[in-house]
């Protein structure tokens, strides 16, 4: 991922629809950035596996190739899985702030895992998140979160979307995990924002050693909250995490403070482009407020071709293990991969009329991969379609004829690779607060 | 007969299964039920179902 420059004159729509571009292939133009669809397009008919000598990275961009990827994980490494570079490595400055950390030597868990040493990361990862039994314990509240951040800015008809809704209702939910007060949403996220930057690479020194310095503070919460629960077990996502059964090697500070940091950054950078790319969806798309209001029970299937089609995450890393063969396209051992996910969801091999938005879709035939696939598949992708259906039955119900603000274009997410939006001003005819049950 | 077994240690009921092929998965209140014994010209609609688990939960196997 790179940055470029935030794109203001044509930030707003993705209008492409399905012809390819005749044009040599640039995902960091600015009109990529604002739509990359039309290369992708381009790159699936033309070179579906195509080295990109600038990044020193081979692009994948066709549905099966994608999926072979990531079904093989003794093949391909995903060891650099969410960025192109290592961020800190660059800056000494960083990398000294870093020793410092009580949590060393550090440790590559998770996404950054690989076989055999990622099934007991994730084993242990997935028992104590519990999706089912937080969504059990967490959905009532998280239903009147939705309605209390909508009662912020209801009455007024306009809202700025990302910062009023699509960032603090997930971050509630990564509060809840933590369970730490709302008071910390926003040092969490701070943190968070943090690490993100610092994940997908191309940022600058002074970024990075924020990074190093928010590591630690992180560490040190996460480290202090770990002992208290030692001393004290609890039942809760922490506690869960270090209390691993008879027979089963306890994680060690470093997997854990590591293990925490990717469900911090996982549990919102993803789902607040989800919930803005939905909104934007519906406040552009003709007549689709009428048809989930007349039927709401057709949210779900407009949550997962959102997905489909605004990939919130759109590519992820592998290393070649060996030499690897995509039809006749030889990639060497040891080359980087892009796996386009965003690319794979619209494939025509599998998708009619994949570019264009289809309620009535039936994403069952081929499964998308905004969740990725395998042995890194989100761990939280039940939480995320909860907050999306929750969320969206409540913006359908409460903020009518909603439609993009006429004065405050939407300004996309300036990050290659992250679908989603920087912010997102809305209008709609004002409605009154809901006077919110106490004990909901 | 292809069989099907979900490891229920590993399942967290993110329905994904149920999504996919709900004639062989579903929700009874709150258990997941599956068929055991498939035909083979349904091996890969449930296959298909293994895959999207994100659990990894579900195997398929002769």
């Amino acid at each position: 991922m790179s940055e470029a420059a935030p794109q203001k004159a044509q930030a707003s729509g993705c209008p492409f629809s399905g012809s390819a571009a005749a044009e040599p292939v640039s995902l960091l133009s600015p009109r990529a950035m604002s739509c990359p669809y039309g290369v992708y397009k381009q790159l699936r008919s033309e070179e579906p596996v195509k080295y990109l000598p600038d990044q020193n990275i081979w692009i994948v961009t066709r549905y099966d190739d994608v999926e072979y990827v990531l079904e093989n994980p003794e093949r391909f490494s995903a060891k650099e899985s969410p960025s192109s570079t290592n961020a800190y490595r660059a800056f000494p400055e960083a990398l000294a702030i870093l020793a410092q950390s009580r949590a060393v030597p550090r440790a590559r868990t998770l996404m950054l895992a690989d076989l055999p040493h990622h099934t007991r990361y994730r084993t242990t990862a997935q028992r104590a998140l519990a999706p089912a039994r937080t969504l059990k314990e967490f959905s009532p509240k998280l239903r009147t979160i939705v309605d209390e951040l909508i009662d912020g800015f209801c009455e007024s008809g306009r809202a700025e979307i990302v910062g009023a809704l699509s960032i603090p209702l997930p971050m509630a939910l990564v509060a809840h995990i933590f369970q730490v007060s709302p008071d910390w949403i926003s040092k969490l996220k701070g943190w968070s924002d943090s690490f993100f930057a610092a994940l997908s690479g191309s940022v600058g020194e002074k970024e990075v050693i924020k990074a190093a310095h928010d590591t630690l503070e992180f560490e040190n919460f996460i480290l202090d909250r770990i002992a208290e629960r030692r001393q004290t077990p609890v039942d809760d996502f922490l506690g869960r995490l270090i209390a691993q059964p008879e027979g089963e090697e306890k994680l060690t500070d470093p997997e854990i403070v590591n293990i925490c940091s990717q469900i911090l950054v996982g549990g919102n950078e993803s789902s607040i482009n989800m919930l803005s790319n939905l909104i934007y969806l519906i406040a552009t798309t003709e007549g689709l407020q009428q048809k989930l209001q007349a039927d709401p029970a057709r949210i779900p299937a407009l949550v997962e071709e959102s997905l489909r089609m605004e990939p919130p995450l759109q590519a992820m890393y592998r290393i070649t293990r060996h030499e690897e063969d995509f039809n006749g396209v030889k990639v060497p051992p040891n080359s980087k991969l892009m796996l386009n996910f965003g690319s794979a969801n619209r494939d025509e091999t599998y998708y009619q009329d994949g570019e264009s938005f289809d309620l009535d879709r039936d994403n069952r035939e081929t499964i998308h991969l905004a969740f990725g696939r395998g042995i890194h598949a989100c761990a939280g992708q039940a939480l995320a379609r909860k907050e999306a259906v929750f969320t969206i039955e409540k913006v359908i119900a409460r903020l009518p004829n909603l439609r993009l603000s006429t004065d405050l274009p939407p300004e996309r997410a300036p990050l290659f690779g992250v679908r989603g939006f920087r912010t997102l001003n809305v209008e709609f005819d004002p409605t009154p607060r809901m006077a919110p049950a106490v004990n909901q | 007969m292809p069989k099907v077994k979900v490891d229920m240690n590993l399942c967290e009921f993110h329905g994904q299964c149920v999504f996919v092929a709900p004639k062989h998965f579903r929700f009874v209140g709150d258990d997941l039920q599956y068929d055991e014994l498939i035909s083979d010209e349904d091996r890969q609609l449930v296959e298909k179902a293994a895959k999207a688990c994100p659990q990894l939960a579900i195997k398929v196997s002769d």
